[in-house]
Order: C-alpha cells, then structure tokens, then sequence
C-alpha cells in the first residue's frame, strides 16, 4: 500500500480519517482514505463491508462515532458541501408519481450551477424517457435518471453507491462513459462502490476494499493486483503468510503477499490474484475461513 | 432556501388526489351544514389530517434521503415544510370562509362576524396544536413509525370537548369569559405559538436524525 496515490491534501475532495461507526450488529472502524481531485476511487467489499455507510458518512446521513469526515474542507453534509456533489445512490431518490421531464424543475432552484439543457441532454443519452414518471421506470432507467441530475447539478464530485448493480452490460458501459467524460474536467474526482470489479477496471484509478468494516487494502488499483498473489495447493492450507483461505473439494486457495510468495513449497502454484480474488479472499478472513 | 423548499414541498404533495379531495369535503361540509362556521371548523379537521401527508409521501418516494443530499439546512427543511403546512392550511381556510359566505348569500343570511372571527381562531388554534404535536415526531421518527400520531390531534380534541362539556364551557347559555376579540386573538395566538414551537423542536429533532 502507498499513501502517495491516495493523497491526503487538504484541498481533497473527500478526506476522511479514523472514521468510526458503530451501529446494532454492525460496525466500520479505523477507515481512512480521500478521494483527490482528478483522481477515480473505487471501494469494493463483500455484502455488510460498510461500504455504503461509509458515503452516508460523507453526505452526512449518518452520524460517524469517531475520526474526521470532510467534503471540500467542510462538514458532512453541509449545504455548502452537497452544493458541489452529485450523489447517485443505490435507489432512485424521487417520488414514483413525478413525471421525468419535471424533475429539472423541482431540482433546479436548490442548484446555482443547475444546467437544464445538459439534463435533457444526459436523459436522451442514457435512454430515459421524459415523458414517464419515476415509479413506471426498470431499475436502469432510475438509476441513469438520478445520474442524469446528478450531473446537471455541475458537480465537482460524484458519488455513486453501486450504481451499475442489477444492470445490463450496455447500461454499465453507459453509465462508465458518462463517468469517464465528467472526469475529462481534471478539477473532478468520482467516489463509488461496486460489486462489480470489470468495473474498477475500467473506471478505478485507486482501490479501496473494505472487509468487515475496516480497510483491507488500499492504494493504486493496479498495485493490488502486483501486492498480492493466489496460492492454489491440496491439503491444509498453510496458517502463515495467509491473509485469506477459500477451501474447495480437496484443495484450498490462499491470499498471500507476492513477496511471500517464495516461502511456499514446491506443492503450491502461485498465480497472479485478480480484485475478484483479492475481495472474496479478504472477506474469508474476515468471516473465518470459507467452505 | 425555506421558501424554496416549501414551494419544492407543496409541488409534490398539494395537488394529488388525496389532497385536493379533502378541501373538497370542506366545501361540502360548508352546504351541507346550516350552522355558520362548521366549514371553517371542517378546514381545520382537513388540516389536521393532511399533517401526516407529506411524511408518507416521503417514505414512499424515498424523499428523505433526497432531502438529505439537497444543499440545504436540515432547518430549512423543517421550516420551508411548516410553511408548506401553513400554505395548505391558508387555502383550506379561504375555501371554507368563501364557502360559509356564499352558502349564506345563497340563503339570503348573513355570518355574524364576530361568531367566524371566534370561530376561526379557534380552528387556528387546533391547526397549531395539531402542528406542535406531530411535526416533531414526523420528523423524527418518519410516518410509518410516527403514524399513531396522526390519530393525537383528534384525541386531543376529543378530550378538550369532554373537559369543556365536564366543566359547563360547551353550552349556549354560558356568557362568553373574556369579550369575543380577546378570545379569538388567544386562539390565534396558541395558534402561531404551536406552529412556531412544533418547528423548533421538529428542527432540533431532525438534525441529527439518521437518514437511511
């Protein structure tokens, strides 16, 4: 892990340190990362990682119970910070019977910077037709519609909670482009969580994999992939320089370090982990050791 | 950015069905009743009953979260839907006032003035009650765990009808305590007073209320 590619200046868009929750039969402790302008943040984890409490955090939904969130230098969810963030969060945030072509209207006057003419624009784009309202919508549609606001907002930051989660392939596509042409602009960061790790690869500059709540890596996405290396052997997996262990039939995989990688016998084949690996390894550990 | 968001507000909740119906019922109320009054007794009830209205509306819209992410105060929230309240509430008043005025027209009679002034006050009074007893739960704890509290004005109504009744208030043969402008301007003063307070402690409330 290198803290130089997950910048910690001031000026950074997100900045959050020792970041605590603790809520009834869930917990995140100890997260710490920033989003720097310019730069893409993907944050990836099992189901109950924090992932999507963590930007709650950052918009101020929730209340942290230990360390420091800050949005453009200020509090989680002030005005003043939501001003310069476009949020797409796990589900549309409008009411089913508004009709799409309304929503500028409804929108605009919370936003200085509100651009009616990109909206319309970004709707066209992205397939969503004006003319229905918010509940007749697929999933897609509402997750591109609330895209489509986000943006018309002239945001500098996007935060995005699983927005390519039960998509089709084109609709990801999309969705990434869209991603890719705000981050033409070097002043713009992005924030998202996904389950989908093509994804990172096609949108990430840095990783964050959270695993039961805490930060099991952090760093460049293309340095995880150099970090950490998948042991594959038969019998008992090895208990040292294993960070994570999946068992299957008569043989088992393993997480390591690529400069542990040395230390196992000739038995074990070492292959390159992939975020896939990286996550679903992590998150045995986490849970114990998975079957 | 309160009156921006009690305009964002009534836009999404006046004109359903659900809304407008009830301010219909009151002009109904308003024929259908002889006694002067009752329709400006009935925008009250109405008010009252549409107090829940838009809590249900944004749980249903998932409206909080959006309210969360808009760049404004979580005070100006409060403030700009109290407005919203008051807003529904002038409507509901001015159809029951002009519905009192025109069945009475119509009928070749005339309100005595100071009967609708005593009368709206006291409405007024019930609307502020009603406001100081459900916004701060609403905002609290959201419509669907707050929802008993849609039933509390009524109750509270109900149980002030039975004291006065108890205590020989409620009959027609009591002379009025104080002159009628006096007790209409206490209506309207417990009025503005349960307004007022219902906001600041539904502000103090809703600020550090989680949204999910």
């Amino acid at each position: 892990m290198t803290d130089d590619t997950i910048r910690t200046a001031a000026h950074d868009p997100v900045r959050v340190e020792a970041l605590g929750i603790q809520r009834e039969g869930f917990r995140i402790s100890d997260v710490s990362f920033s989003v720097p302008r310019g730069g893409v943040v993907g944050m990836v984890g099992p189901n109950g990682a924090g992932k999507t409490t963590a930007i709650r955090a950052l918009l101020g939904l929730v209340a942290p119970d230990a360390g420091t969130v800050r949005t453009f230098g200020c509090a989680p969810g002030s005005p003043e910070a939501l001003a310069r963030i476009g949020i797409v969060l796990d589900h549309p945030t409008a009411a089913p019977e508004w009709r799409v072509d309304s929503i500028g209207r409804r929108l605009a006057p919370f936003y200085a910077e509100w651009d009616d003419a990109l909206l319309r624009d970004m709707l066209d784009r992205l397939g969503v037709p004006r003319t229905q309202r918010v509940g007749e919508l697929s999933r897609g549609q509402g997750v591109k519609l609330t895209l489509a606001a986000a943006l018309a907002q002239r945001p500098e930051l996007l935060i995005l909670d699983e927005p390519s989660s039960g998509l089709d392939p084109a609709s990801r596509r999309q969705i990434g482009d869209v991603i890719r042409d705000f981050m033409i602009d070097p002043d713009h960061a992005v924030l998202f969580s996904t389950h989908i790790t093509t994804d990172l690869d096609a949108l990430a500059d840095d990783l964050l994999v959270l695993v039961g709540g805490r930060v099991a890596y952090r760093g460049p996405l293309h340095e995880a992939t150099e970090t950490f290396a998948l042991a594959r052997g038969a019998g008992s997996p090895p208990r040292e320089h294993v960070l994570g262990v999946q068992r299957s039939g008569a043989g088992w995989t393993a997480l390591v370090r690529m400069e542990d990688s040395a230390v196992f016998d000739a038995g074990t084949v070492i292959d390159t982990a992939g975020i896939d690996d990286i996550v679903i390894h992590l998150g045995a550990e986490h849970q114990g050791v998975a079957a | 950015m309160s009156l921006v968001f009690a305009r964002f507000d009534l836009q999404s909740w006046l004109p359903r069905t659900q809304t407008l119906l009830p301010l219909a019922f009151i002009v109904v109320i308003g024929i259908v009743l002889p006694v002067p009054g009752m329709a400006i007794a009935a925008s009250a009830i109405v008010t009252m009953l549409l107090v829940p209205t838009p809590f249900l509306g944004d749980e249903r819209g998932r409206l909080d979260t959006l309210y969360g992410t808009l760049p404004v105060s979580r005070t100006s929230i409060v403030v700009g839907r109290t407005l919203a309240i008051v807003a529904l509430n002038a409507v509901a008043v001015i159809v029951a006032n002009a519905s009192t005025l025109l069945v009475a027209l119509a009928r070749g009679g005339s309100p005595d003035p100071q009967v609708l002034l005593l009368v709206n006050a006291g409405a007024f009074a019930l609307v502020g009650l009603a406001v100081a007893l459900q916004l701060p739960v609403f905002f609290r704890i959201g419509y669907s765990r707050g929802r008993l509290m849609a039933y509390a004005p009524a109750l509270v109504i109900a149980g002030l009808a039975w004291i006065g009744q108890e205590t020989g208030l409620i009959t027609s043969n009591v002379a009025p305590p104080a002159p009628i402008p006096v007790l209409a301007a206490i209506g309207f003063a417990i009025g503005l007073i349960g307004i007022i307070a219902g906001a600041v402690v539904a502000a103090r409330l809703y600020r550090d209320r989680e949204l999910r």
